[in-house]
């Protein structure tokens, strides 16, 4: 289980569990690449991938593990954390134009993160003004889970 | 024209992506004759441009309709109409509504079984998400300190499916405090609710919201079973035509062509002169008041004098042009000559308008007074005429919809309920009523069914009560289940014998077809316009020219409402084939017989 741990003065302390998430590591490309790609792939799972490493990208992560950690349907929930920006093209060509938008449209001044259908479409493009809570996460996840007809 | 609308309809109809069940009081059922439920519901579909179109539904003719009402949707709208809307828009009322009323199927489906197959645990997580998203969406549009957003994210900050447990009670409880604060604005402001229903323009019974008693059992025949007078009288006219046009086929039809469009020329012609004289006479009297006001101004305006004498002149032969009924281009020439003179009345203000900003500093009372009345006059005028142009058009329009016994949606605003219609104290309104067409009204295919559902209040010491319609529903009423009619039919016969071969391609024939067909509920414009039979074909024949009618039997195909049939038969008498186009009269519209409209043919 990842654990996110923050230097408070001299002490390094646990600040979040994340039971749901994934991180993809900043410093080992190759292995992001892979993860990110099995992932998406995977046909039985929705998920949320949340881009940056700041502190908006950390609070956006928590808020969508706790989400994750819900399954309607008995359908796994899934988040990958991109901690790597440039992993962002790699990312482009894995997923599809849905009705979130194209892959073209993510921009990182403006979006956070982004949610993914089983068919491997762009659902939703998360915003990162205002601070995505929540609410937000579910609602992201449940538009990556709306079956297209 | 209403056609070439219907065709445009039905390709935009292409476009439209998106479909939605409107919102409405009323969940009702249709339940035949033979006890079978349908659901009744109108339908909104969203076209790519945006627009978004109604579809109304049908019901069979004969069919009774089980009309449930939902009260909390009646009383926010109420609440609504009584002045407290504040909290929340009604629409977003809906929307909670709608999931909590599907709240313990939503949890079935959150909570499905991990071991089942994996399609139905897409399916169920499906329609959960389908369901989910209009409340997320309108929740996470709400301004950030208000309390349903607020606890909603507390809700969702629970983890595991258990959140949406908890979600559910947060709309549940926001539910039932608006349904408190509407209940309080509802009775300090003696709100009612009244519910009634039409058959046409006719009211009829609905148990427990009306006093009208029950109309005589009538059942529209399914399956007709005699010739009716009006088919009786056609197919001697089919026999006539056929009799002349198989003489000189094309002299006939042109003549029967001419005809028809003499008949329509001569109807406009008698609303236009009963119509034009006024706006006529309104542009004549302000020219020649402005003309005749002041020597100084009539010598400003010699230039725009020109003008309005050519303006005089255009509306002389506009007149003429309107009396005469034969030149073949009368309706274009005359509504181009409309079109223009208003063109030109508006030129010569312009030119009189910009005369008189010139010399309006010297205009004494009489020319302001002089030129007041020929712009009031010009407006009258101007309105007078463009009504005409669109009255012309309505009267086409009009004309080809009663041909094809078109009953057009009757405008809410003009069915009122009478006093026969209870005032029911909103605590007092029935759970549901039923409403038998068969012991309703007099119906013919075609008809609407509409039904009412207005909020009213009367405040202490008014005489007048306010009342706002917060439902309104109009059902198309058909032959849904398997029917018949008995039509006659012209008949273009192709004879294939070769023992008795005919002078032309075409020999004309009356006959008879007997069709049988299937209604729709969910499409009305097919019931208008293409429904579809088939059948059989009976016609009168002579190949062998011997003015001794032979029996012809075939099968048919009909479609555009039986005026457009086609089929083959066999020749009983002396034993030839043969195959036929039939067509029925008045066709789309046009009376090439020039027989009487039909009224009221048997369906």
């Amino acid at each position: 289980m990842p654990k996110i741990r923050r230097r408070v003065g001299k002490k390094i302390e646990i600040i979040m569990k994340l039971d749901n998430t994934i991180i993809l590591p900043g410093d080992n490309p190759d292995l992001s690449k892979q993860l990110l790609t099995s992932l998406i792939q995977k046909e039985d799972v929705v998920s949320i991938i949340i881009f940056g490493r700041d502190l908006k990208a950390e609070d956006a992560v928590q808020k969508a593990d706790v989400r994750a950690s819900a399954s309607p349907g008995g359908i796994a929930r899934k988040v990958a954390w991109m901690q790597d920006l440039g992993m962002l093209g790699f990312l482009k060509t894995l997923i599809k134009a849905d009705f979130g938008g194209s892959p073209g449209d993510i921009d990182l001044s403006e979006h956070i993160g982004i949610s993914i259908s089983m068919t491997d479409g762009l659902r939703s493009l998360i915003l990162m003004h205002p601070a995505p809570n929540v609410l937000t996460m579910e609602s992201a996840f449940n538009k990556a889970s709306i079956i297209e007809v | 024209m209403r056609n070439y609308k219907l065709h445009l309809l039905l390709v935009c109809s292409l476009y439209c992506t998106s479909s939605a069940y409107a919102q409405s009081i009323f969940s009702i059922k249709e339940v035949t004759e033979g006890g079978t439920g349908y659901d009744v519901k109108i339908k909104t579909d969203t076209c790519k441009n945006g627009s978004v179109k109604t579809k109304y539904p049908n019901i069979d003719i004969n069919s009774s309709l089980e009309i449930k009402l939902n009260k909390d949707s009646i009383k926010v709208r109420a609440g609504s109409f009584a002045g407290n809307n504040k909290s929340i828009p009604q629409e977003q009322m809906y929307i909670i509504s709608q999931v909590l009323v599907k709240r313990a199927d939503l949890i079935e489906k959150i909570n499905i079984d991990s071991k089942a197959r994996f399609e139905d645990r897409v399916k169920a997580l499906g329609k959960v998400a389908a369901n989910m998203q209009p409340v997320y969406d309108f929740i996470l549009a709400l301004p950030p300190e208000t309390p349903l957003q607020i606890k909603a994210i507390e809700a969702f900050s629970i983890p595991g499916n258990e959140s949406y447990i908890a979600f559910f009670n947060v709309l549940q409880d926001e539910i039932d405090r608006i349904k408190i604060e509407y209940k309080d604005a509802v009775e300090a402001n003696k709100i009612y609710f009244r519910l009634g229903a039409f058959i046409n323009e006719t009211p009829v019974h609905l148990d427990g919201f009306d006093i009208y008693k029950e109309g005589e059992f009538y059942r529209v025949p399914r399956f007709a079973t005699t010739i009716g007078q009006d088919e009786k009288d056609k197919f001697d006219k089919y026999k006539e035509i056929a009799e002349k046009a198989n003489t000189d086929a094309g002299k006939v039809l042109n003549q029967m062509v001419k005809d028809a469009l003499t008949q329509y020329a001569n109807s406009l012609k008698e609303m236009v002169k009963a119509r034009l004289s006024e706006p006529f006479l309104k542009f004549k009297i302000g020219i020649d008041t402005i003309t005749n006001a002041s020597a100084d101004l009539k010598l400003k305006i010699q230039k725009a004098q020109a003008d309005i004498s050519q303006l005089e002149s255009d509306i002389q032969h506009l007149i003429a042009d309107a009396k005469n009924t034969d030149d073949p281009d009368y309706i274009s020439k005359l509504k181009t000559g409309i079109y223009n003179l208003i063109q030109k009345v508006t030129t010569v203000k312009s030119s009189v308008e910009k005369t008189i900003s010139e010399i309006k500093t010297s205009f004494s009372p009489s020319a302001w007074s002089a030129y007041n009345d020929f712009e009031n006059a010009f407006n009258s005028g101007k309105d007078t005429l463009i009504s005409i142009i669109t009255q012309t058009k309505n009267f086409f329009e009009t004309q080809i919809q009663s041909n094809l016994d078109i009953t057009q949606n009757i405008n809410e605003s003009l069915l009122k309920l009478d006093n026969e219609v209870k005032k029911l104290p909103l605590e007092n309104i029935p759970d549901e009523t039923r409403l038998n067409l068969l012991t309703s009204a007099h119906r013919k295919e075609g008809d609407k069914l509409y039904l009412k559902a207005v909020v009213g209040k009367q405040p202490p010491g008014t005489e007048t009560a306010d009342e706002k319609t917060i439902d309104y529903i109009p059902i198309g009423l058909y032959q849904i289940a398997l029917h018949s009619t008995i039509n006659a039919v012209l008949l273009f016969v192709d004879n294939l014998s070769a023992e008795y071969p005919a002078k032309t391609q075409f020999q004309l024939d009356p006959s008879y077809s007997v069709l049988f067909k299937l209604g729709s509920r969910k499409h009305t414009a097919y019931n208008n316009f293409f429904e579809i039979g088939a059948g059989l074909n009976m016609a009168t024949l002579d190949f062998n020219n011997d003015n001794t009618p032979e029996i012809g039997v075939g099968v048919v195909v009909s479609t555009f409402k039986d005026y457009l049939q086609v089929g083959v038969g066999r020749n009983m008498t002396i034993d030839q084939y043969y195959w036929f186009l039939g067509i029925r009269l008045p066709f789309l519209g046009v009376d090439l017989t020039g027989a009487a409209k039909n009224g009221g043919a048997d369906k």
